[in-house]
């Protein structure tokens, strides 16, 4: 999203631009694909989006998922420049859908989804003549000369995401793109660009153990813990799970998760309990006893059973198992931008000519939180300024 | 196979849910947690296989999850018939070789002409039993698979909502793609419908000319400024565009319309039936009618014959999906 909002503007501006995108074409636009709607502030409602959600109502929200570890002026540059999205991705090619969503005033929605989205703004940013090169990850960026690979560009905008890629190493299941390894904002990095965010932190959430390749997105989520009980290796309740309620619970559950040994856990579901989850991509393990579930789940069953009778919730059979681990959508390390998407070095200088967008410099806005529909108005706001900055900065 | 992998597809696809502005398909889908053999069936019956949620889904191969949601249910909807070319080429070439044989040649290559002239050459009731017989077998077999269809989708009563679903099956509604244009769509949506209206034309050609013939006692040919030659030419030229765009279509088609030589029989029969009237009208006066009459019967024959056994069986499904499909939306008015 960032990527083609900053390449859009700055050829309409009059520069000309070259996007190097590191994943072949069917797998271009970064976890754009996994992503379903953005969030809009506006006074009033319109085509693309119904109620009402005020500028000091959206700085709440971000305050509060933030924890207050945010850039306030960057945040409200954000939230100001978000009102103008809608229409000019529209205008861009972009279908939003009304109908047949949940009602949402603070989020539009794209029509089939983020994947759309994208298949429209790359025909967009075909037709005003940006030359896109697929498969090809740019490695790092000299500072100095803003060399990268073969290219040699008078101004760069990095637009690469978070390093979620490389978390498998840490027992995470990588939901999001496998191409988002990190290389340039760890270039940056070590050439004295200031970090934003940590390294440790990241959006997680709860996947079906079963999906452990990258790139799940939405589908391998588990929910409906609060209808049955949620155990860790031993087979033990480590969470009262009816008290994880609302739109949070799956990152809640993630890091919950992330917290046991092995970073491994199950969702176990007596009859009642399973004819009440919501709809689920993969079908669950299934046994007619609790012992017969335990071994397949290779758990003690003296402590599942004990568990069951604990929670209250596990009695009627069959019962059925969803294996979980924590699935980690970006990581939350980033570079520190200004309000013209200008990196900002260690002692607080902008560099001219290197810009950042998107997810990379998302923790100025969100610190490590995560606020649902945020990461694309953050790739949009910042793309737009950093390709309209980046074509000034060339073309003088 | 194809039912697993449908129920594999479709488990994902309620999940994500992101195409559910697109169609009525997975607006259906949303609606279920588990599905049937009958479910899914009716699902890819709902599928007017328009191709937009194919580009637009970020499981599409070459990702792990391989969904490829319009070939999954272009496979699963063609269980409900099977393709017999053989069969209408049979009937074509069967009526014209007995033409060949039975027919007194110097009667089957005579000019003939005013009222009775297509009599002479083949008998009033050969014409009708051949064409009437095959017909009511094909009623049949349809109206047998569509009550199993019906019955394995979950049943009742569907009269009351077939107002809203007319419009649906006569508009193509979902063959728009929900807002994002598809490839080809409104091209392959006139297509259909002149093709529908030339059909339909040609059958109501056939109905006047029955009334001619039994209530006024009028025997064909017919003048050509007659009601049933009018509607018969128009509907045919209707056809003949129709069928000939629809083919052209799936010729070039990017995505997974069934484009197997099968694929194009019904097409072909819709094709050689109106051409073969065509050439009937324009050329009754001459030496050649006689064998084109038979040809043109032969065409209608294998028309008739393959009906529940060809791409036409589409409608009928296409029809009781429709219906059904509104009779949720009319039961869950939350999720219209």
């Amino acid at each position: 999203m960032a990527a083609l909002c900053a390449a859009i503007s700055a050829r309409q501006a009059g520069a000309s631009v070259l996007m190097a995108e590191a994943a072949p074409r069917e797998f271009r636009g970064g976890n754009t694909r996994h992503s379903r709607n953005l969030r809009i502030m506006h006074a009033e409602p319109s085509v693309e989006i119904p109620g009402a959600y005020s500028e000091a109502e959206f700085m709440d929200d971000l305050a509060k998922a933030s924890g207050g570890a945010y850039d306030e002026t960057l945040a409200a540059l954000m939230v100001r420049k978000s009102a103008s999205l809608p229409s000019w991705l529209a205008s861009h090619g972009v279908v939003f859908q009304t109908e047949h969503v949940p009602y949402s005033r603070k989020t539009a929605f794209f029509l089939g989804g983020g994947k759309a989205a994208l298949n429209a703004l790359y025909a967009t940013a075909g037709c005003l003549g940006v030359r896109i090169v697929y498969g090809h990850a740019v490695e790092s960026l000299q500072l100095r000369d803003g060399a990268t690979g073969p290219f040699r560009a008078r101004s760069f905008i990095a637009c690469c995401g978070g390093e979620q890629a490389n978390a498998a190493t840490n027992g995470y299941i990588n939901r999001g793109t496998p191409f988002a390894k990190g290389e340039v904002l760890r270039s940056l990095l070590s050439q004295g660009i200031a970090a934003v965010g940590s390294a440790e932190a990241g959006h997680l959430v709860a996947v079906d153990a079963r999906f452990s390749g990258p790139d799940g997105g939405i589908v391998t989520r588990v929910d409906g813990m609060e209808y049955g009980m949620a155990v860790d290796l031993a087979g033990r309740r480590f969470q009262d799970e009816t008290a994880i309620k609302g739109p949070t619970r799956y990152s809640t559950w993630g890091r919950l998760i992330a917290g046991l040994p092995e970073r491994r856990a199950a969702l176990i579901l007596d009859a009642a309990g399973f004819r009440k989850i919501p709809a689920f991509a993969l079908p669950p393990l299934q046994a007619r006893s609790l012992p017969e579930l335990a071994s397949q789940l290779r758990y003690d069953p003296e402590a599942l059973r004990q568990s069951a009778m604990e929670s209250g919730r596990v009695a009627e059979p069959p019962f059925f198992a969803f294996p979980m681990r924590p699935g980690i959508a970006f990581t939350c390390l980033g570079v520190k931008v200004d309000e013209k998407a200008r990196v900002v070095c260690e002692d607080g200088a902008s560099c001219t000519g290197i810009f950042a967008a998107g997810m990379i410099m998302a923790p100025n806005v969100l610190g490590m939180g995560y606020l649902a529909g945020c990461g694309m108005t953050i790739g949009a706001v910042f793309g737009r300024i950093a390709g309209e900055e980046a074509a000034r900065h060339v073309l003088g | 196979m194809s039912l697993a992998e449908a129920r594999r597809i479709m488990a994902i696809c309620t999940v994500c849910n992101y195409c559910n502005g697109f169609c009525e398909m997975f607006r259906a889908a949303e609606r279920r947690r588990d599905f049937s053999d009958g479910d899914l069936v009716y699902l890819a019956h709902l599928c007017h296989d328009c191709g937009n949620c194919l580009p637009a889904c970020q499981y599409a191969p070459p990702h792990a999850f391989a969904v490829n949601v319009p070939q999954t249910l272009a496979e699963l909807r063609k269980r409900s018939w099977e393709d017999r070319p053989w069969l209408a080429a049979a009937c074509v070439l069967l009526s014209a070789a007995l033409a060949l044989f039975l027919v007194p040649w110097d009667v089957l290559f005579a000019r003939h002409s005013g009222p009775g002239a297509f009599y002479a050459v083949l008998p009033w009731p050969a014409l009708v039993a051949a064409a009437a017989l095959p017909l009511a077998f094909s009623l049949a077999v349809s109206t047998s698979s569509i009550l199993r269809f019906w019955r394995e989708s979950g049943g009742g009563s569907p009269w009351r909502t077939l107002p809203a679903a007319l419009g649906d099956m006569l508009t193509l509604r979902n063959l728009r793609g929900g807002g994002i244009a598809c490839e080809q769509g409104a091209v392959r949506r006139l297509c259909h419908t002149v093709l529908l209206l030339g059909f339909a034309m040609c059958f109501a050609a056939t109905v006047v000319a029955t009334y001619y013939h039994h209530v006024l006692g009028w025997l064909a040919p017919y003048p050509m400024t007659s009601l049933p030659v009018l509607l018969g030419t128009v509907g045919g030229f209707g056809m003949i565009v129709g069928s000939a765009g629809l083919a052209w279509i799936k010729a070039i088609a990017d995505q997974a319309l069934d484009a197997t030589p099968k694929a194009y029989s019904f097409l072909g029969m819709l094709f050689a039936a109106a051409f073969t009237g065509l050439a009937l009208l324009f050329l009754r006066n001459t030496e050649a009618m006689g064998l084109l009459l038979a040809t043109h019967l032969g065409c209608v024959v294998g028309l008739f014959a393959t009906l529940a056994y060809g791409k036409f069986a589409h409608a009928p499904f296409r029809m009781a999906a429709l219906l059904r499909a509104a009779m949720e939306r009319r039961r869950n008015p939350s999720l219209q």
